[in-house]
């Protein structure tokens, strides 16, 4: 999809009620919208071992050889206000004070097929392996029925790598950038629209829009942003960049706040800075560290997002969807190595993901994967799917009650599994957005399913 | 044939829809790549102009867009033209640009002994032999290159001897230089 130039247009689409006001005290908010929505996706990059975090093995299926566990310690139950029970890691001891602020999902299925780090981060984005439209755009749509933002998103952190269409909203704006970039526009009169030698350079850009090609679709973008441009200069200008003495997390969680109270994003898109790839043993060795510093981080996210406050009334969690994903899960082991000297290879049969804040049902857990323990054994879709059992795999999803399902499918048919796609569409329906947007089970089947019991 | 007919059709539907994707679309050649260009034309040989001394913020390669690498995959990540992208070239482009009409007075910074000729003999605006087409046309390349066709040359030209015939040198130069940057024969990848 090529974004149009009314999609460009309205990043300046803002201006009333901007008034930026000193950042210490966090003052009540700017945004003309009587129903702020904002959204949170924060990214475990390099596909993260569930089994470190909410959907954790016994240790005695180590002791079977069945999974590697490096931090060695058991379990404890967690228990969902929906009954659900599942395992969790002395790890996530910082989200404890944040367990009322989310749900867990367990065995998420990604897709039924590619297993790599681009496919499966363009799976998480966009529903396909090779890319296409991302879904954080789709939350600023005009056809939400909500007035859209500036930008899509902003990307506080290093960048993501994946291949979707339509993120030229999507703005990587750090906060260690904020400083100069905003003094710098403050010292230069932005593009007015009444500006002769603007004009001139926008008669050159309509010249050239017009016509096919690529050249001219660049142009069409490039006339489209210089409209908006005015505007997004002043934006910009206003911005106060974060306390330096403040964590890199809060630092972006500041960023953040002012790009949501100022009407300039719809979403941002925090990238975890560890990396949750662990293939080799020495690697996956690392993991109770990897893991406790990415939940400190998490926990810091969801402090800041609690104790910041949107306006008198509302903190930025209560405004905000918060979504913490990887792009894949991990598998148990790796096979023919010793189960205490193994790394790990990539899961696609079975994620989790933590969803909370504004529309959520928080405190359930949704869904389960398989392999519990030692002695479980699975379904013939997955051996399947999986026929060395290195990889736990959702349970059949009961799509109802939002619990898991205690048969075993001869065959794997994906309208029995919790997918990436439900996921996505719950957040869609948060949002407004548009049925004809829904992401598809597979390209012949219907929207994957909404979890409508996750909805507040 | 019916079939072959029908089949022919869904491919060049197929086509024109991949035709539509962003992936069709020119994006920005980038930070790194604009001050590359513009240090091999005006810079002195082998000296780099740094486009950072006209917005000294950090990131603006992942802003503006900039080659990223996944495993074997190599793609331009960011480069698509937006608001927030034009706002921060204007900027730039518009200290750039102040900069050199600002070194009709006192140089601003070292250039390209050619061009510093050609920019000496420009400063001389509003004279006739500064509105001459030859001189406007090595200026106009000494900045754009050869990127663009001759016609976006002649738009510029007559545009600056319409809009700046009696203005200052500085200003004028000023305007000449954003006017040609902000091009998108200078900005874009074709």
């Amino acid at each position: 999809m090529i974004p149009s130039r009314r999609d460009v247009l309205r990043f300046g689409a803002f201006g009333a009620g901007t008034l930026l006001l000193p950042r210490a005290s966090f003052p009540a908010a700017a945004s003309p919208d009587a129903d702020p929505h904002f959204f949170l996706l924060v990214v475990l990059n390099g596909g993260a071992d569930s089994s470190y975090m909410f959907d954790a093995r016994p240790l005695s299926m180590t002791k079977a050889g069945k999974i590697q566990n490096y931090l060695g310690k058991e379990p404890d139950p967690w228990i969902g206000k929906n009954g659900v029970r599942t395992l969790a890691t002395s790890l996530i001891k910082p989200l404890l004070p944040f367990r009322d602020r989310f749900s867990v999902l367990n065995g998420v299925c990604m897709a039924p097929s590619f297993d790599g780090h681009l496919q499966n981060m363009n799976f998480l984005f966009a529903g396909k392996p090779f890319g296409g439209d991302s879904f954080v755009p789709h939350l600023n749509s005009s056809e939400t029925g909500r007035k859209p933002e500036s930008l899509d998103a902003i990307i506080p952190t290093d960048p993501l790598f994946i291949n979707v269409d339509n993120h030229s909203g999507v703005v990587p704006l750090r906060p260690g950038s904020v400083k100069a970039l905003s003094s710098t526009l403050r010292n230069v009169e932005p593009p007015r629209s009444d500006d002769n030698l603007v004009a001139f350079m926008r008669q050159r850009l309509a010249a050239h829009a017009g016509e096919p090609g690529r050249f001219s679709a660049g142009s069409n973008l490039m006339l489209a942003g210089l409209d908006g441009a005015q505007q997004v200069h002043r934006q910009l200008a206003s911005l106060t960049a974060p306390r330096e003495d403040l964590s890199p997390e809060q630092q972006s969680l500041a960023l953040i706040a002012e790009c949501f109270r100022l009407s300039i994003s719809r979403s941002a898109i925090y990238v975890l800075p560890e990396s949750f790839d662990v293939h080799a043993p020495d690697q996956a060795r690392a993991q109770p560290k990897i893991f406790s510093d990415a939940i400190a981080r998490i926990a810091t996210l969801f402090k800041g997002l609690t104790d910041t406050p949107f306006d008198a009334k509302r903190s930025l969690f209560d405004v905000t969807t918060v979504m913490v994903a990887s792009e894949l899960g991990r598998t148990m082991r790796g096979l023919d190595l010793p189960i205490d000297h193994t790394g790990t290879n990539h899961n696609q049969f079975s994620n989790s993901i933590l969803i909370g804040g504004k529309g959520i049902r928080a405190g359930m857990v949704l869904g389960a994967s398989d392999l519990p323990d030692e002695k479980a054994t699975v379904s013939k879709a997955h051996l399947a799917l999986d026929a060395v059992l290195e990889k736990a795999m959702g349970l059949p999803f009961d799509f109802a009650t939002l619990k898991s399902r205690p048969d075993q499918p001869e065959a794997f048919d994906i309208k029995d599994y919790l997918t990436i796609g439900s996921v996505v569409n719950t957040v869609y329906a948060l949002f407004d957005v548009p049925k004809a947007n829904y992401r598809s089970l597979r390209r012949d089947l219907a929207a994957a399913p909404v979890l409508h019991g996750l909805l507040a | 044939m019916t079939r072959l007919v029908a089949a022919l059709v869904a491919v060049v539907a197929l086509c024109s829809a991949a035709g539509g994707s962003v992936a069709q679309t020119s994006r920005f050649k980038g930070w790194a790549s604009i001050s590359k260009e513009l240090s091999t034309r005006i810079a002195p040989k082998g000296e780099t102009l740094d486009l950072d001394r006209f917005l000294p913020a950090e990131d603006m390669e992942d802003l503006l867009g900039s080659w990223s690498t996944f495993g074997s995959e190599h793609s331009f990540q960011n480069g698509l033209p937006n608001s927030v992208s034009i706002a921060i070239w204007h900027a730039t482009l518009s200290n750039f640009a102040k900069s050199i009409g600002a070194s009709c007075s006192k140089p601003q910074f070292e250039f390209h002994p050619k061009f510093a000729g050609i920019l000496q003999r420009l400063c001389t605006w509003p004279a006739a032999d500064a509105k001459s087409d030859a001189l406007l046309m090595d200026y106009w390349l000494s900045i754009m290159g050869y990127n663009a066709p001759e016609p976006e040359f002649a738009a510029w030209r007559d545009y600056v001897l319409a809009s700046y015939q009696g203005k200052p040198a500085a200003e004028t130069v000023t305007a000449m230089t954003l006017a040609i940057t902000m091009n998108p024969y200078f900005l874009l990848h074709k």
